[in-house]
């Protein structure tokens, strides 16, 4: 068992046992790649809505994360992916991804690149992409952290260059 | 009876003691707040209640709300003031 599988057991039992400090302990470790993962699909405006509703639904519903396979992180984050995605999906029609968002996945390696690509842009669920790419939903849900990770670094120095 | 407003820098003492009178511990205080949208984590609340970090006007404001839903919960009013009641 991983130490951050080790260490969320007891978080998730306090929470099954209602213990708001549980939760706030859950937050404290994840609540941040929770943001990061639904402020890269649904953007800035409505991660924190996506963010609030992944952690009230653990709260809520303690039982899905207990019944997955994998780590408390890896359900989060499934999680929060189906709901920034379905907020997309409910925008108006008008409504375009900015075109540089698929460019920026050129700088990703092939691993991370398939994954967010089937998971953000083809709208798979992480079992699909894990079937699509022969690879486990442990391993997509990897990809797609380290791809963000690059993403996210990218996106840094870019900003960083406009303002020298 | 309601809480006086205080100035600004006593803003967090307000907070602290409405959470005592009620009871409330910080992570009970912090799931109410999360629900109400709040994103800081219940470590940030902690320190926001003990002063040791200064709250946004917004997340100081759904403090107070959530201490204020827990006065009506409990049959009282709203006593902790909001941020535009400084101006007041």
């Amino acid at each position: 068992m991983s130490d951050d599988l080790a260490s969320d057991v007891p978080l998730l039992i306090g929470i099954l046992r209602h213990r708001p400090e549980a939760l706030a302990g859950v937050y404290e470790r994840h609540g941040a790649a929770v943001l990061d993962l639904a402020t890269e699909v649904c953007g800035a405006d409505e991660a924190d809505a996506v963010a609030q509703d992944v952690f009230l639904r653990l709260w809520r519903h303690p039982d899905e994360a207990s019944a997955e396979h994998g780590s408390l992180r890896s359900h989060l984050l499934a999680v929060a992916h189906a709901g920034a995605v379905e907020r997309v999906r409910r925008r108006p029609a008008g409504w375009r991804v900015p075109a540089h968002d698929h460019r920026s996945l050129e700088v990703l390696s092939v691993g991370p690149r398939r994954a967010i690509s089937l998971v953000y842009y083809g709208g798979c669920t992480s079992d699909g992409a894990a079937t699509a790419l022969g690879i486990s939903k442990e391993e997509v849900c990897r990809e797609i952290s380290d791809g963000l990770d690059l993403l996210h670094l990218v996106a840094e120095e870019t900003a960083l260059e406009g303002t020298s | 009876m309601p809480i006086p407003v205080p100035p600004v820098a006593e803003v967090t003492d307000v907070l602290e003691q409405a959470r005592r009178e009620l009871e409330l511990s910080v992570a009970e205080l912090w799931l109410r707040y999360f629900s109400l949208g709040g994103m800081s984590t219940a470590l940030e609340v902690e320190a926001i209640l003990n002063g040791a970090l200064l709250a946004t006007g917004h997340d100081r404001d759904l403090l107070a709300v959530a201490l204020n839903e827990r006065y009506a919960e409990l049959g009282g009013d709203h006593p902790v003031p909001y941020e535009g009641d400084q101006a007041a």
